[in-house]
């Protein structure tokens, strides 16, 4: 069976981000490049226009549809119902995926206000975990951003992550 | 004096970082050349204003008023040398780091959310769509974090009992040794159990917390391993081999 295929209906059928070691998994560790698979899919897509792409999302690969379609898909699904974020939440979402791993307080100096609501916030909804504690005074929580997070906002990795500025921007 | 600007845009405003760059941005301030003195007037009156309308100004508001005080003090003592002869810094300096840096992280908090905003217009097979990250989060819980899913579960567990359970003033007769005997017991004949099935609604506070302690004894004694399958789903207690 052409392995082209077998990796398409996989990422078809995945619950999460197919990745390499999924398919090591799945295939008996045979080793095939999940990466150069999925380039030659994605030309196969490309080459008969359609409106599927693969993209690599918190380590592995997702089938999304393109951006452009989003409107029919909505008015498909009726209620658009994903979750919001404030100002405070994206900040802090930032900062921690800039400098992880770091402490509540490094996060509040930086923002000059209190965030402990917002970060129990992004606690539950699974967007930062805690990583330990700080070896400082006082052994404080760190956090650092989930693999959630990535799939959230569409990141590979956090390397992905847009370059900050150098002071000015 | 109160410039009707500030009432449109109170909202908007959400920390005394955010005021400072309001300020700095509608004056069109050289963040390197703080007129100091104007922007401590300003930001005061702010506060004035604020309390005015009777909005709580939030102690961070003080506080970052207070800092801009400090630095109008000190700049206008005469300019203090060091010891070896050197000019001591400028006493802005901090401040402009700060606002270097809160500016920072605003641009790229703007820029994550347009990423957000584009990548979710994108969709996946048959998505409902109240988002469900498929990721399991226990996957990235660290050794300690898993402490923390316990005391969860705990309290949850503590939570759910009935109110007449708070007053056991019947000596404790659980100590955690026992526990931790009765544990490894269990360990020995089952090798592995779900935290809940050593619950039992009639079972007092006491036993629970002591039940608590002993798991974190064992896991501290490296003798027990747990694995989680969701946040704050069951427990599943193993003996480490």
């Amino acid at each position: 069976m052409d392995v082209k295929n077998i990796i398409e209906v996989l990422i078809h059928s995945s619950p999460s981000p197919l990745s390499q070691k999924d398919l090591n998994h799945v295939l008996d560790d045979k080793k095939i490049n999940l990466e150069k698979i999925i380039k030659e899919i994605n030309k196969d897509y490309e080459k008969a226009d359609k409106g599927l792409t693969i993209e690599k999302i918190a380590g592995g690969y997702q089938l999304l549809s393109k951006k452009e379609y989003h409107f029919y898909i909505e008015r498909l699904l009726q209620e658009t119902r994903k979750p919001r974020f404030s100002k405070a939440a994206m900040e802090t979402l930032s900062i921690v995926a800039y400098k992880q791993s770091l402490t509540r307080i490094e996060i509040e100096h930086i923002r000059g206000v209190d965030c402990s609501g917002v970060i129990k916030n992004l606690l539950d909804k699974g967007l930062l975990a805690i990583k330990g504690r700080d070896e400082g005074l006082g052994r404080a929580l760190l956090y650092v951003t989930t693999p959630v997070f990535l799939e959230l906002f569409g990141l590979s990795s956090l390397k992905d992550l847009p370059t900050l500025d150098e002071l000015n921007g | 004096v109160l410039d009707n600007d500030y009432k449109i845009r109170l909202d908007n405003f959400e920390g005394p970082m955010d005021l400072l760059l309001y300020f700095i941005n509608r004056d069109r301030i050289d963040i390197y050349d703080i007129p100091i003195s104007k922007i401590t007037n300003d930001y005061l009156e702010h506060i004035k204003m604020m309390e005015l309308m009777d909005i709580d100004v939030a102690a961070e508001f003080i506080y970052m008023s207070t800092v801009l005080l400090q630095i109008k003090a000190r700049m206008l003592l005469p300019k203090a040398m060091g010891e070896d002869g050197e000019e001591i810094e400028d006493p802005r300096v901090d401040l402009v780091h700060r606002i270097l840096d809160y500016k920072r992280f605003k641009n790229a908090s703007r820029d994550l959310g347009n990423q957000y905003e584009s990548h979710q217009k994108k969709f996946i097979k048959g998505m409902s769509m109240s988002y469900r990250p498929s990721h399991d989060i226990s996957l990235l819980i660290t050794e300690q974090v898993k402490l923390f899913d316990l005391a969860q579960t705990f309290k949850n567990i503590l939570d759910s009992l009935p109110e007449n359970n708070e007053l056991d003033l019947v000596a404790d007769k659980i100590n955690i040794k026992d526990q931790i005997i009765f544990m490894k017991q269990i360990l020995d004949e089952k090798g592995e159990f779900l935290l809940t099935s050593l619950i039992d609604k009639d079972s007092s506070r006491i036993y629970f917390i002591g039940l608590f302690l002993a798991i974190l004894e064992l896991v501290r004694e490296n003798k027990i391993s747990f694995k989680q399958t969701k946040t704050y789903s069951d427990i599943h207690i193993s003996k480490v081999s």
